[in-house]
């Protein structure tokens, strides 16, 4: 019998002369015996604390759980290593593959959505551009895989997620120039030493499908391959977009668990998904301001009004490669490095109303007089670009005692070189091609009108090459039996090269070159104490800087490339609690984060940077609730409550304001600014009915928001909440069927915002999925 | 020689659920050599629980009562019975292989001839959690109905499989037996069985007493006590 696969042993009901409760012929021994050995527990209760004899460990199997064991996850490799997540100071939500798999969540945008805090601006390139407490993250690379930045702009799908975690709070110590509101990270599956097979196939109305496989197989005695394949396809997501992709990543580890562990992966992911740009704002009568503003109720959640010829084409690429070096007295160095090649080519119409002049009863458009003949035009936006990645890190965790102390040291060196290169159309004139979009009706959604998308002769626009390196230590020592001091500092380097190219008008050349240069060098900070009386309770405070450079978003102009990067701080106070059978968790937080000096726009047309006056600070509390209340009986929820999030200082504004940057409704002293809703979050419970039988239900909401930016008067997005359904029938161990309502409702809702439109968020999702395991 | 026989009756295992529900978890790495804890992830009732003391007279009581752990083992000692779960983060427990002598309190030692794991749970309400002992280059996994146990060599490297869907929950002890070692114990446990056989078929007979004898003079010849 080949060990890695081992038969099984049923039990084997003994004969009945040997059952306790007939003792026809007792055996010999037995009868010698009965009732007269020597149990040392009636004398001596046994306790096996502290005199036990060392146990020989034939080899360290040490594993992480799995995302999909459980919606409690207690580890974390956010904080560079591995980390209790009782020892990292700072507020984290972790999403499990089992909160994934049990909602049905695709997109990393969809997990996203399931944390609190969270908020989406519908940005230029429809991209993932999340908000967290109100600031930025996309736009200034906060996304990570595996602890390394992840700057690219694609699609992200979950097909290969173990977990998703959300790092709130300054994260530049841990990750170097980033953003104010924190980090996601998002962590594959690794291979494990075990035969696992797993085949998710799932179908859906707007003729949705998706097939998922995960393929482990122990291929030694310390090695591993898995294997994790997707293929999705819809008309429609329930916003408008077809979805057509596919996704394989593969990964080879080896030396599991001895002293040098290795792990080579490779990931592709290509999206030939469809683009709902979104809708525009309207007004409910003629006579209101922009203040009452809000979203078209008349129409459906699913309605589309781009052209049949839009698309939102992504390819994902990436190769990397893992150590571990394990030292004898428990010290971890771990490097890797990634290689990563993504493109994205955006084809996407802006939906916005037509003329007054060409509204019926030459109207301008308004809810009042809203109705299927209300005309839209559709504008074009593209985005086509190629980013190339390289990312290193080398990280070392150690812990020795000195000086009377544990300490607990994390030290490392990253660098990363990321080039990104964008291509525009050419007009026409330009030597191009003037596409035009013809207008749609409001009663005509999917009219499935095309242009020839293919015709457009593109050139390069702009290429940005940034190379960066950081260096970071800190220490977590143990101070007294209970309390541990954290201290950290990072120092980073980076170099960004931006170059424009533009050409005139109305001919194809000749090309003019602007380039613009920027060196950073910063230091970055964390402070932390961590009181835990007990293994159940832990409790921080914590102090933490971050700054974020202007070449974040990958360009620059003349008075970006000259100004010092913005910086921000984070104090929290907080709590991880456990019940005392360790199955059920509560973290909660209260926060004060405040960006320091916010770029701003010059008034001084001479001037030759921008202002770094604006200053704002967001407030708030958070909680995250994971685990088991019994053991049926699974809850996740996680929440924030902000009710602070104010401009403190801005730019001075010119006499005229609507001329002034400034101006606009979240720039202003005052101001709350756009995307920051006062209450955010999820709740999903799920219930073991039976052994087979489990049934879930949850909520998400978010209060009403402001898009960023506007012209004053500011008016909010209506406030949601939309409602998701779960039951799961178990065949055998083998074979389970699951069937989704997400957003049982049908609410039509505005899920990501900006000053020109709103993107909704999906309706009514059915979709039953088959799941077998072997 | 891997054995699995029924220990404890139904209600003995509700009961054992049911003092397991309310007792006091702690991480079984606490009672792990710095080398195990980096495998081990369970949980474990610590052993002065008033819990834990009313379980292990349970199982102790349950064990002398079963002829077939008795014929078997041939036990001089057994270590007092200890209790784990497998669930969530804490659902595994690579491969090892047991400490060679266990001391109980007061100083009092085991030598882990033998181990014993009696199942508590059903094994529909949880996914994983197979015992998988490796003999050689053989291996066995075993999962067993509630209130069964499995008897099987000290000696062997043996791991407990992750437990990926709901919890795993667990008796586990050592025993000390009269005869070290297992060829010898396995013999005569043969012969018991045999013989138990031929006079539950033929009745006593000279030839019966005669292996009877021989049963004997062996344990006299191998047992320690």
């Amino acid at each position: 019998m080949a060990s890695n696969a081992p038969a099984v042993l049923s039990a084997q009901p003994a004969a009945s002369n040997r059952t306790p409760s007939s003792p026809a012929l007792l055996p010999l021994g037995a009868m010698m015996l009965a009732a007269s050995f020597g149990s040392l527990a009636q004398t001596n209760p046994g306790s096996e604390g502290g005199r036990t004899l060392q146990q020989v460990e034939v080899k360290d199997k040490a594993e992480a759980p799995e995302g999909k064991d459980s919606v409690r996850a207690t580890r974390s490799t956010i904080g560079k290593g591995n980390q209790e997540l009782r020892d990292i100071p700072q507020s984290i939500t972790v999403v499990t593959e089992k909160l994934i798999d049990d909602r049905n969540l695709d997109t990393v945008k969809d997990v996203l959505r399931n944390t609190g805090g969270i908020s989406f601006q519908a940005a230029e390139g429809g991209e993932e551009d999340i908000r967290l407490r109100g600031f930025s993250l996309a736009g200034t690379g906060d996304i990570f895989l595996d602890g390394m930045r992840d700057p690219a702009f694609y699609d992200r799908d979950t097909f290969n997620n173990d977990r998703v975690e959300l790092l709130r709070g300054s994260a530049s110590m841990l990750f170097g120039r980033g953003s104010t509101g924190g980090a996601v990270n998002q962590v594959s599956k690794v291979p494990r030493l075990i035969d696992e097979n797993e085949v998710a196939t799932t179908i859906g109305n707007h003729a949705y499908g998706r097939i998922t496989g995960d393929f482990n197989r122990q291929v030694g005695q310390d090695a591993a391959v898995r294997l994790n394949v997707m293929r999705t396809k819809a008309d429609n997501n329930g916003a408008g977009s077809s979805v057509d992709k596919e996704g394989v990543a593969g990964a080879f580890r080896w030396g599991i668990g001895l002293r040098n562990e290795f792990l080579v992966n490779a990931y592709y992911l290509n999206n030939n998904n469809g683009i709902n740009y979104g809708l525009p704002w309207i007004k409910p009568r003629a006579s209101d301001t922009t203040a009452s503003n809000t979203i078209i109720g008349g129409l459906k959640p699913t309605d589309y009004f781009g052209m049949a010829s839009d698309y939102n084409a992504g390819l994902a690429k990436m190769l990397g490669i893992n150590h571990i070096h394990r030292f004898d007295d428990g010290s971890e160095l771990r490097t890797q490095v990634r290689k990563g090649i993504f493109q994205r080519d955006l084809r996407a119409s802006a939906i916005r109303f037509a003329a007054a002049g060409l509204q019926p009863g030459g109207a301008a458009a308004d809810l009042a007089t809203f109705g299927p003949g209300t005309v839209f035009t559709r504008g074009t936006n593209l985005k086509i670009q190629d980013v190339d990645t390289l990312h290193g890190q080398s990280d070392l965790s150690t812990r020795f005692n000195a000086l009377g102390y544990k300490h607990e040291v994390q030290t490392g060196v990253d660098f990363a070189r990321e080039e990104k290169t964008l291509l525009a159309s050419r007009t026409a004139a330009q030597g191009g091609v003037d596409l035009v979009k013809p207008n749609t009706l409001a009663g005509t959604p999917n009219d499935g009108a095309t242009i020839p998308e293919a015709n457009r002769v593109l050139r390069d626009s702009s290429n940005f090459v940034a190379k960066a390196y950081g260096l970071y230590a800190q220490d977590l020592m143990q101070v007294a039996p209970h309390w541990k001091l954290l201290g950290g500092l990072r120092y980073d380097n980076m170099d960004g090269r931006y170059n424009q190219f533009a050409i005139p008008a109305n001919a194809s050349g000749p090309v003019t070159t602007t380039s613009f240069q920027q060196k950073i060098s910063e230091w970055s900070q964390r402070v932390g104490v961590l009181y835990q009386p007990n293994d159940l309770h832990s409790f921080h405070a914590s102090y933490g800087t971050s700054f974020n450079t202007s070449g974040d978003t990958y360009s620059y102009n003349a008075q970006s490339a000259n100004t010092p990067p913005e910086k921000s701080q984070n104090i929290e106070v907080g709590a991880k609690l456990d019940t005392a059978d360790h199955r059920f968790t509560t973290r909660l937080a209260i926060f004060h984060s405040t960006k320091m000096n916010e770029r701003n726009t010059d008034i001084d047309t001479a001037a030759d940077r921008l202002l770094l006056s604006g200053k704002r600070h967001s407030a708030g509390f958070e909680i995250d609730l994971t685990g088991r209340l019994t053991p049926r009986w699974e809850v996740y929820g996680s929440y924030m409550w902000m009710p602070i999030a104010k401009v403190d200082e801005a730019a001075p504004c010119p006499a005229a304001p609507a001329a002034c940057a400034q101006g606009t409704v979240g720039n202003r002293v005052g101001d709350r600014p756009g995307l920051s809703p006062r209450h955010s979050g999820t709740i999903w419970s799920t219930y073991q009915l039976t052994g087979a039988v489990r049934v879930g239900a949850g909520i998400n909401f978010r209060s009403a928001q402001a898009p960023a930016d506007v012209t004053a008067p500011a008016w909010e997005a209506p406030g949601f909440a939309t409602v998701d359904l779960m039951a799961e029938y178990r065949f055998s161990e083998q074979v389970t069927i699951k069937g989704n309502i997400i957003n049982a409702g049908d609410k039509l809702y505005a899920d990501s915002l900006y000053r020109g439109h709103y993107v909704p968020g999906a309706g009514r999702l059915v979709q039953v999925g088959l799941i077998t395991r072997f | 020689m891997v054995l699995t026989f029924p220990l404890l009756s139904e209600p003995d295992v509700e009961r054992a659920r049911e003092l397991l529900e309310g007792a006091p978890w702690v991480d079984g790495r606490a009672t792990a050599g710095d080398q195990a804890a980096q495998a081990k992830r369970n949980e474990q009732v610590p052993g002065d629980a008033p819990a834990a003391r009313e379980l292990q007279a349970l199982v102790l009581r349950a064990l002398e009562r079963s002829p077939r752990f008795l014929a078997a083992a041939l036990p001089k000692r057994v270590f007092p019975p200890a209790f784990n779960r497998y669930a969530d983060e804490a659902n595994h427990y690579g491969p090892h292989v047991d400490g060679a002598v266990r001391f109980a309190e007061g100083g009092q030692r085991v030598r882990t001839d033998l181990s014993c794991t009696v199942f508590l749970c059903a094994p529909e309400s949880y996914d994983g959690g197979e015992l998988v002992i490796h003999d050689g280059t053989a291996s066995q996994s075993v999962k067993l109905p509630a209130g069964h146990a499995v008897l099987y060599p000290g000696t062997s490297v043996h791991e407990v499989r992750p437990v990926t869907r709901g919890s795993r929950l667990a008796s586990f002890f050592w025993v000390e037996s009269m005869v070290r070692g297992e060829e010898r114990r396995r013999l005569l446990l043969e012969l018991d069985d045999a013989l138990t056989a031929l006079r539950q078929l033929h009745g006593e007979s000279a030839e019966t007493v005669s292996l009877m004898g021989t049963y004997h003079n062996l344990l006299r010849m191998w047992a320690d006590t």
